[in-house]
């Protein structure tokens, strides 16, 4: 079998969708964000393309391996690994489905396929994410808590999205926030706190107490991402597990970030880290070092879904997976409109669906009714 | 003043049979004043920074004045953080920064040296840089040092480019190469080595404890280039400079090479490690580690120009920096894009009191090269 093309389309308030299509008729699909598909759709369809059309899609690691090294100046990270694991999930789709299995039984089996998962939600900035530097409030997310309960989630996360550039503007408004949020989903209810890079150290402890006491089930990238020293200072003075991981991009990030970090749980993101074949490498370093890990991935589609599929043949892995309809306007069928069958959550969970490959087919009318490059 | 436009454009030169995967990619910044500032990163894979520069980075500085250059920095560092830290991110920006910096510069009549508190020194060591060498036979390698040598250059360095998906493939070779440039060489003419991150900890240790008996003036990234353990180890066991730096492209990720690779020398690119505001504070963190610098740049045009600018304000940077037209064209091909030239003469560059970098594009010649594209 052979890779015949590979094609990248911008979903309207939807994904980045990639297409990897074989001579033998089996197409695998990845998504990601469609957050700068600009520059990513060149990369790859042409640079990326280029490599990987003619090779077998079953060799997903030959085919990684070929990508990395002649593209390292497009990374290491950011939009290399982005790309190289929108391409990655889709051989690995287009693999499973050619040997008649779903993923995660030709990843050599689910430990579990019915998965919790948790309600991910970020605060609102009056300003938008892309403002630096200046201060403004953000609104807590009740709305999308509510939502999020009445589907019937009993786990969530509250992400206040304060990003580096606008750090320890507002701790006090953070904690009424996030006591906002718990008053909405009720006392039966998990709730951790996601600081987004957000705090400086001293911040992060005295908030992370307050947390703490407060009941949050876990504090999330409490420091700006590359302040490893911090982050240790930050995970030696709390109980409570601090969490990091959805910015760092190779096997060797995560070595340094465990390393000198220590964080209590490791959140890699399958595309951020370039796809299944890294993933799996990351996940096995995570269990070297006994680290729990809680992926990264604010979505509802083919990311969520394949990262969930990697995860379920993890058998210590019993956290719930995050779940979020952000980025699809709140909307179930905003996220699953360009597929055939969706893998919907029920009351708090997703069912792996025993289909072969990752589970989603592509309905073509569907994604030239979407699409925003033509 | 205010930006009003960024586009990026590839060019190569109708004289010369350059591959168009490494075609040099020239950003310009147009103002509202009529001030034009030029940069320049590599154009391999120009398909996608092109893309970046113009339609995601531009949007997010157009109407900023040009001379805030932390503030545009920031501004598209912070918004474009999912496509980096590093590589597209930092080197589009590099490209974008050193435009800007050059319209600070020629909007103050000032050459970027005297923006940045004044140079040093402006008569400045270059040397000869020479690459592929994983493709070549010692005579081939001999050669190209040969050219820099009848060209008055003095300070060499070879390249191997093995990089890390080639690891240890042929140690011996490489020291035929090596050999043959060395007994080609006066003992008192420089001779740098650069594995390219081909070697693993004990294969480094061992050709660099060859090639310092022999006279080896630096040993460049000889591991991959995210082992700091193991390089930490091979400067440990060699007495010879070990460098490493043109693949760290953030402050923080230099801090981690200086803190766990502690390399003798650091060598940051000007366009990787995100132009000259990203460059300047790497610099800075490298006089706080007391680490010579001898920055990468295998560019003989705009980044040449802009990372000579920098390099001349540091009071310690007494080492030769690096220069090669390897990926762009001849010298003359390169020169002829500009209405003045800088040129090196025996090994020295003169930086010239032009405002800005002091390179202008000569408007036809950059259109023939944008068609020869």
């Amino acid at each position: 079998m052979k890779i015949t093309s590979v094609e990248a389309i911008p979903i309207e308030s939807g994904p980045l969708l990639v297409r990897v299509r074989t001579d033998e008729g089996i197409e695998g699909i990845g998504e990601t964000s469609p957050r700068y598909w600009e520059a990513m759709k060149p990369f790859i369809e042409g640079t990326l393309g280029d490599i990987v059309i003619g090779m077998d899609p079953r060799d997903t690691q030959l085919i990684w391996d070929a990508m990395f090294p002649p593209t390292k100046w497009i990374g290491p990270g950011g939009m290399q690994s982005i790309c190289m694991g929108l391409i990655d999930v889709a051989c690995w789709d287009i693999a499973a489905k050619s040997a008649g299995l779903p993923l995660y039984r030709y990843m050599n089996g689910a430990a579990r396929t019915h998965l919790p998962v948790y309600w991910s939600t970020g605060v609102n900035w009056a300003d938008g994410l892309s403002s630096v530097g200046g201060p403004s409030t953000p609104s807590a997310p009740l709305e999308s808590m509510r939502q999020g309960r009445e589907a019937g989630f009993t786990a969530f996360k509250l992400r206040l999205e304060w990003m580096n550039q606008r750090r320890d503007v507002d701790p006090v408004g953070d904690i009424e926030r996030f006591k906002a949020c718990q008053d909405v989903i009720g006392d039966d209810c998990h709730l951790a706190i996601d600081i987004n890079n957000g705090y400086s150290v001293s911040t992060a402890i005295e908030q992370g107490l307050k947390f703490q006491d407060m009941g949050a089930t876990h504090y999330e990238e409490p420091l700006p991402q590359y302040d490893y020293a911090g982050l240790k200072q930050v995970a030696d003075a709390l109980d409570m597990p601090v969490t990091s991981g959805e910015l760092e991009h190779t096997l060797w990030e995560f070595r340094d970030l465990i390393e000198s970090g220590g964080p209590d749980i490791l959140q890699p993101d399958l595309m951020y880290v370039g796809g299944i074949t890294p993933m799996r490498k990351i996940i096995a370093l995570c269990e070297a070092f006994s680290k729990p890990i809680l992926p990264h991935g604010p979505g509802a589609g083919v990311q969520n879904l394949n990262s969930l599929h990697v995860y379920s043949t993890q058998v210590n892995a019993t956290l719930p997976h995050e779940y979020s309809l952000d980025f699809n306007n709140g909307l179930i069928e905003e996220a699953h409109r360009i597929y055939e069958e969706a893998a919907v959550p029920k009351d708090g969970f997703i069912d792996l669906p025993d289909r072969p490959g990752h589970g989603l087919v592509v309905v073509d009318e569907a994604v030239e009714a979407y699409r925003i490059d033509k | 003043m205010k930006i009003t436009s960024v586009t990026a454009t590839p060019i190569r030169f109708s004289s010369d049979n350059v591959s168009s995967s490494s075609v040099p990619l020239i950003v310009r910044v147009q103002t509202d004043e009529g001030i034009e500032g030029i940069g320049e990163c590599s154009g391999r894979y120009w398909q996608s920074l092109k893309p970046f520069i113009e339609d995601i980075a531009g949007p997010l500085i157009i109407g900023l004045d040009p001379r805030d250059t932390q503030t545009a920095w920031d501004a598209v560092w912070t918004e474009t953080k999912s496509l980096g830290p590093g590589g597209l991110q930092s080197t589009g920006m590099g490209a974008i920064d050193v435009a800007l910096w050059d319209i600070a510069g020629k909007a103050a009549k000032l050459p970027i040296y005297k923006l940045l508190g004044g140079a040093a020194r402006t008569h400045i060591p270059v040397y000869w840089s020479s690459g592929l060498g994983w493709q070549k036979t010692p005579d081939q390698m001999l050669d190209r040092v040969k050219e820099g040598w009848d060209l008055g250059y003095r300070a060499f360095k070879i390249r191997m480019d093995w990089y890390n998906n080639r690891l240890d493939s042929d140690p011996a070779k490489d020291m035929r190469l090596f050999d043959a440039c060395r007994n080609f060489l006066p003992d008192d003419a420089a001779l740098s080595f650069d594995a390219n991150n081909g070697y693993t900890v004990s294969t480094a240790i061992q050709q660099g404890r060859y090639m310092e008996s022999q006279g080896l003036t630096h040993f460049e990234e000889p591991l991959p280039q995210y082992d700091y353990l193991g390089l930490k180890q091979v400067v440990d066991a060699l007495n010879v400079p070990v460098s490493s730096g043109e693949n760290e492209r953030s402050i923080y990720n230099f801090r981690d090479m200086i803190t766990i690779g502690d390399p003798d020398i650091v060598q940051p690119d000007i366009a990787m490690a995100g132009g000259i505001t990203g460059l300047r504070k790497v610099y800075t963190l490298c006089e706080a580690y007391n680490k010579p610098m001898m920055p990468h740049c295998p560019s003989a045009g705009i980044s040449s120009a802009a990372s000579l600018n920098l390099y001349a304000t540091y009071q310690h940077a007494v080492r030769p920096h690096e220069y090669s037209y390897e990926f762009s064209g001849s010298l003359d091909a390169v020169m002829s894009l500009f209405q003045e030239p800088i040129t090196p003469e025996n090994g020295f560059v003169d930086l010239p009191d032009r405002p800005g970098h002091g390179l202008v594009l000569d408007q036809d010649a950059f259109k023939a090269a944008e068609a020869a594209f």
